[in-house]
């Protein structure tokens, strides 16, 4: 009796420090008491997808009237998993159904779109998720209890996508949270059903839907017609997660109509690479050019002339204009790019299996020199571009003991500091989603004070995962 | 109890405090809906108080139409019944879970150990809860679980064995899970038969002199195969 209480007195305070905090903490939150309404009586979707927005170039397709997507309005604070018929285009890489993940909240309508990380392929080996080659993640599509279910990725979950994280707080913990799973293999971008041979013989080809931008096109049309408006939006991923997020943010932003938008590519860099451009001066342009062939992306009214039409100011001939580009055409928005300057896995997609010297290097310690030399051509460039707009922040530390220095955002926002300038990687987030005026650009001089820190264990521990 | 206490003295002094904290308590939820009432934003849809009422007849308000109580005091009844629900409930313990854990990890070097060893107890068997109903994925969780093992203050080695423990538990977790969805796709029929038909489809597409209706070799494949998927759901 008396724990029910006293059960009650700490419902009874916990009203009144809500009741006493200001009605609305931040735009686009709702009220204590709407809060408590929309428990009962959840609010609906209050911009759904037009008839205009049904045709066009990669029209909005929604789910069929009556199909189970699995969504429960009123189930709050849960993982739901959302089914997207095959009627909506979206598709996973083998074929199978795609899906995502919701988890809604009463307090707010401000929402993060978060996409999930995870390599790249381009052929038979790599789409296959044989071993020894660098893949992509979710070759056998995406299971249903998938945020139950312990892989890579979620080990390498980001503060990002938790309501409390035990190592740090950032406001869109309180948010709508939307988990888009990868399971196409093509940095959210591609449109290309691919047929790989097996270059052994040994297998009949395979057939792979490269289907990311469909896929996201789905995930938002659902959003929309599910879910209400957005105030404030945060989209962002780590690594595949951050380039999608990068390459969608256009559409994204223009259909679900966020009053402020905010972006944070992590790790997921689309750098310069013209067309015909001399890989000792744009060591990406061999990627480039072999994946804008196999995804898809040069297509008659494929994923490159889509993005054009949202991007003014894009040179197609050369995507590592998206920044300045989405600069310009979201003049408001505040965005931001960061990865580390020692970063061995993106690079290791970029570079490893293009160029033969890297291949055939004679000791891992060769390799990895041969590597940083071109991603620092790379970064150093992207760097300039993004110091020179002032809606589009670069953050650039040098090295962590985790994960080969991939993802700045996993596990926690820590070590990922700019010692000379006293930053942490926080900073830079704060910037962006809290920050006034110019968002912030820093960059670190040399990793000697990274590789001078004590041994992390919680870093090591993860680590053993991968 | 203190020694040579009487029982029934205690059992007396635990009535008295029950009674001050429920009249605390509704004191306090009682101004503080008043306080609300004065705010421009608390005037709930009809809907609403609908389907408020439909939850809480007893603590609803009448309908408006009928007998028209003044506003305010129509809109406290539903206030008051909005705190009663178990949606209201659940909500405000899952948002004390959010606040201790974040406490609690933001405070761990400041504690006393018997305070945050038992304040770590509750943490966990929340965790537990809260992933078991899907509020809390297994990243979230192990996450959490990791970070009560870097707040204990063990020494290393204990640490370092107690997040293998952790994250090993996890990995058999996620490989039978994986083992399970292999099965299942095994086991559809929809998407067997709709795999069969691909690699044929995909041959034919890919060896046909002229593609239909003027459509690109891609575009033709890709519609042929979307609606492949579709007549397999059926």
């Amino acid at each position: 009796m008396l724990k029910h209480h006293v059960l009650a007195a700490i419902a009874g305070g916990f009203v009144a420090a809500a009741a006493a905090a200001p009605a609305r903490a931040e735009l686009g939150d709702y009220s204590f008491w709407q809060t408590l309404a929309n428990l009962v009586s959840p609010p609906r979707a209050d911009n759904p997808v037009t008839p205009a927005q049904r045709t066009g170039q990669y029209p909005l397709r929604s789910n069929p009237a009556g199909f189970a997507d699995g969504f429960r309005p009123g189930a709050y604070g849960e993982w739901q998993t959302i089914q997207l018929a095959p009627q909506t285009g979206a598709v996973c890489g083998n074929g199978s159904g795609y899906k995502f993940f919701v988890n809604r909240v009463a307090n707010t309508r401000n929402t993060l779109v978060y996409m999930e990380g995870g390599g790249a392929c381009w052929d038979y080996a790599s789409c296959t998720g044989q071993t020894g080659v660098r893949g992509a993640r979710n070759p056998n599509g995406v299971p249903d209890d998938y945020m139950a279910l312990m892989n890579p990725g979620a080990s390498l979950v980001s503060p990002f996508v938790t309501r409390v994280s035990p190592f740090d707080a950032v406001k869109t913990q309180n948010w709508n949270m939307v988990y888009v799973p990868y399971c196409t293999g093509d940095i959210y971008s591609g449109d290309k059903i691919a047929v790989y041979a097996d270059t052994s013989g040994a297998n009949p080809p395979l057939v792979w839907h490269h289907n990311g931008v469909r896929n996201t096109r789905a995930v938002v049309a659902w959003l929309k017609d599910n879910l209400p408006r957005p105030t404030q939006m945060l989209s962002t991923g780590c690594s595949a997660g951050g380039a999608g997020s990068l390459t969608n943010y256009p559409a994204l932003r223009r259909d679900l109509a966020p009053d402020r938008g905010y972006l944070i590519d992590d790790s997921g860099p689309i750098f310069a690479s013209p067309t015909g451009g001399n890989p000792a001066q744009y060591p990406s342009v061999p990627l480039a050019t072999l994946i804008r062939n196999v995804w898809g992306l040069d297509a008659a009214g494929g994923p490159v002339s889509y993005l054009a039409a949202n991007l003014p100011g894009l040179n197609t001939a050369n995507l590592g204009t998206l920044y300045p580009a989405l600069s310009a055409r979201f003049p408001n928005d505040r965005l931001g790019h960061t990865h580390f300057w020692k970063d061995l896995n993106f690079s290791g997609y970029s570079y490893e299996r293009f160029y033969p010297e890297i291949a055939n290097a004679p000791n891992q310690a060769a390799k990895e020199a041969l590597v940083h030399a071109k991603w620092d051509i790379d970064t150093g460039r992207l760097r300039t571009t993004l110091d020179g707009l002032a809606n589009f922040g670069g953050y650039f530390p040098q090295y962590r003991a985790l994960n080969e220095s991939h993802c700045t955002t996993i596990v926690d926002f820590k070590n990922g500091d700019v010692q000379e300038r006293g930053l942490q990687l926080k900073n830079f987030i704060d910037s962006v989603l809290d920050g006034s005026g110019a968002v912030l650009d820093a960059s670190e001089a040399n990793d000697a004070a990274d590789r001078a820190k004590p041994f992390n264990l919680l870093y090591w521990t993860v680590d053993q995962l991968l | 109890m203190r020694a040579g206490e009487l029982p029934m003295n205690a059992s007396r002094r635990e009535r008295r405090l029950s009674r001050v904290v429920v009249v605390t308590g509704a004191l306090l939820i009682t101004g503080i809906a008043l306080l609300q009432l004065r705010r421009d934003d608390v005037s709930l849809p009809p809907a609403t108080i609908q389907a408020v009422a439909a939850l809480s007849p007893a603590a609803a308000p009448p309908r408006v139409a009928d007998r028209g109580p003044p506003p305010a005091q129509a809109a406290a009844s539903v206030d008051a019944a909005l705190l009663d629900t178990p949606e209201a409930r659940a909500y405000l313990e899952r948002e004390q879970f959010n606040e201790r854990a974040r406490r609690f990890f933001a405070e761990t070097a400041r504690r006393n150990e018997p305070a945050r060893a038992r304040e770590a107890q509750w943490i966990e068997a929340e965790i537990g809860r809260y992933e078991h109903e899907r509020q809390l994925s297994a990243g979230e969780a192990m996450n959490l679980r990791l970070g009560l093992v870097e707040a204990s203050g063990l020494p290393d080695a204990e640490r370092a064995e107690r997040m293998a423990d952790i994250v090993l538990r996890y990995e058999r977790d996620g490989e039978r899970r994986e083992a399970q969805w292999a099965a299942q796709q095994r086991d559809d029929a929809a998407f067997a038969q709709y795999k069969s038909r691909e690699q044929a489809i995909a041959a034919e597409v890919m060896a046909m002199a002229w593609i239909p209706d003027g459509l690109s070799r891609d575009e033709y494949l890709r519609r042929r195969l979307e609606a492949e998927r579709v007549a397999a759901m059926r």
